[in-house]
């Protein structure tokens, strides 16, 4: 077994993501959440928006959304501009490359979206209260989880289509789907990235559609699964079309 | 326009800086002009834009969500066939608007990418401008084929919708009812398509690579939207209404956030202020309080805005 972490491939992948533009991208929803809890704590009365607000809008539009444009460039970028092929050539294992961009995807998702959320809860809440840690430790699980799904859709479809299926599954799965019918909550990240946060933060007002237990064991199982998916799309990977 | 344009048509190889021949194979016919060219980048957009021409996959999402948005319509019409007596489920003018919102907003973020994204990456512009066209007709017809297949996409469930009201309905009277609330319904969503289609495109245009353009296209448009909702959600328990009746101006402005809830305040500001005893669904519309008109002008900024920044992206754009 080779090593699972692949120094090259993570700088690599680090500086692909981050020294373009779009490294801003991914800060605008971050400011945005930290900025609106700012004016929210300044003006409202009563404590109750908090938790609606970061939440609602943080666990199924910031955490998801980051992911999804992290989690869906590391791999998808290469891939779509053919440069996997000079990865998949080296004799590299296929799950160090997996494991290597998903620990990339998945630290800079904390960065730009478990990081803000924790700061607009503090704002909110104050930088020790149950539910900032809560909503927090939320959203890394919530990181670990997307990135995890989206790494595989880029592995296993093209990276248009990946990052098309991904945005429907956010919006329509996890947006709309979710937070209407009760059974499919059991089938979403988002549900178990709630059910951990409320496990912490004891706040009625955060609503899972399943128990703490099983968001841990179904969300394990759906990143496990997800990865092993990845490494298994990414080890048949074939290079057709007009990649060049 | 087009009358003028086709007169000087006929006119090739006279030295008006027209090049014809780009090295594929000769042709000698008569040369179409202007207007047939728009006509025709339009119509093969138009075909773009729902997947036609092109392999069964790309079919899928499009049929998928002309499916969805005609379902209301078809339990509409089931429904009142089955039980005559009960009223219409599904209103012309906020015709499910949570529905409408995703569809469109799913379809706005995959398909408008189809439009313009090949031309900017094969870097084929320069075959379209090396041809008796302006800068100007390209977005023009780009814009004027996607509004067309979002109308196509907003009109036809309410047109399904329509005849299945009227299909239960008797007498003269009653159809005629139905049709002067039909013509609102469908100039209302002419106000969607030509806002979504604007937006879409010019977000679109951006980005040469189809899977940064429906990205760059549907995550601030979902973010807005969910963004718009929460702040008004937290508007009205939060802050709470200022007076009977008058919600907060966070509840109020909230709308102004997210498009799709801009048109919603857009058709609440045509409405007028709500008829006493008749209580909004509040889940359904945005809130405008005494700023309707600001959501009126927010809409023709928003509007020419886009308008703007799609036809400034392709006067600007180095063709070479």
């Amino acid at each position: 077994m080779p090593g699972l972490l692949n120094g090259v491939i993570v700088r690599v992948t680090l500086r692909a993501t981050m020294s373009r533009k779009r490294a801003l991208l991914f800060a605008l929803p971050a400011i945005l959440l930290i900025g609106i809890s700012a004016l929210l704590k300044a003006t409202a009365h009563g404590q109750a928006w908090p938790p609606v607000f970061l939440g609602q809008f943080g666990f199924s539009v910031i955490v998801p959304l980051t992911a999804l444009l992290v989690g869906g460039s590391v791999l998808g970028a290469e891939v779509e501009d053919g440069s996997i092929v000079h990865l998949l050539a080296t004799p590299v294992h296929r799950l160090t490359v997996v494991v290597s961009k998903y620990v990339v995807a998945v630290a800079l998702t904390v960065v730009f979206a478990a990081v803000p959320e924790y700061l607009a809860g503090a704002i909110a809440k104050g930088p020790s209260d149950r539910l900032t840690i809560g909503l927090f430790v939320g959203a890394l699980a919530g990181a670990v989880m997307y990135n995890a799904l989206f790494l595989m859709l880029t592995a296993v479809l093209s990276p248009g289509r990946a990052l098309a299926f991904g945005l429907l599954y956010v919006l329509l799965w996890e947006g709309l789907l979710a937070n209407l019918v009760v059974g499919v909550g059991l089938l979403s990240i988002g549900h178990y990235a709630l059910a951990i946060a409320k496990s912490i933060a004891h706040n009625s007002a955060l609503q899972p559609h399943q128990t703490v237990a099983t968001g841990i064991g179904m969300g394990a199982a759906v990143t496990v699964i997800a990865l092993a998916i990845a490494v298994n799309g990414l080890s048949a990977f074939s290079i057709k079309g007009d990649i060049a | 326009m087009s009358a003028d344009m086709t007169a000087a048509a006929p006119a090739p190889e006279s030295g008006s800086g027209v090049i014809h021949n780009i090295g594929y194979r000769r042709y000698d016919g008569r040369r179409l002009g202007r207007a047939q060219i728009v006509l025709a980048l339009t119509w093969q957009s138009l075909r773009a834009a729902f997947g036609i021409g092109r392999g069964a996959k790309a079919k899928i999402v499009p049929a998928i969500l002309f499916v969805l948005m005609c379902l209301p319509a078809a339990i509409n019409a089931v429904a009142l066939a089955t039980n005559p007596s009960g009223g219409a489920l599904v209103g012309y003018d906020n015709y499910v608007v949570s529905l409408r919102s995703l569809v469109m907003l799913v379809f706005v973020a995959v398909q408008a990418p189809h439009l313009v994204s090949g031309d900017l990456r094969n870097h084929t512009l320069p075959l379209y401008f090396a041809r008796p066209i302006r800068r100007i007709d390209y977005p023009a017809a780009k814009l004027a084929a996607f509004v067309l297949a979002c109308l196509l996409m907003i009109e036809i469930p309410l047109l399904i919708l329509y005849i299945g009201n009227v299909s239960q309905v008797h007498g003269a009277k009653a159809v005629w009812a139905q049709t002067r609330q039909l013509g609102p319904g469908l100039l209302y969503g002419l106000a969607w398509a030509v806002l979504l289609a604007s937006i879409g495109l010019a977000l679109a245009s951006t980005t040469g690579r189809r899977v940064f353009a429906t990205c760059t296209i549907g995550i601030p448009l979902f973010f807005s939207y969910i963004l718009s909702h929460a702040l008004f959600m937290i508007g009205r328990q939060a802050y709470g209404p200022v007076a009977p009746g008058q919600e907060s101006a966070l509840a109020s402005l909230s709308g102004l956030i997210s498009p799709f809830t801009l048109l919603g305040g857009v058709l609440r500001w045509l409405q007028g202020p709500p008829k006493p005893g008749r209580p909004l669904q509040v889940s359904q519309v945005t809130l405008v309080g005494h700023y309707g008109d600001v959501y009126g002008l927010v809409f023709l900024i928003l509007l020419a805005a886009a308008v703007g920044a799609l036809v400034a992206r392709y006067r600007k754009l180095a063709v070479a």
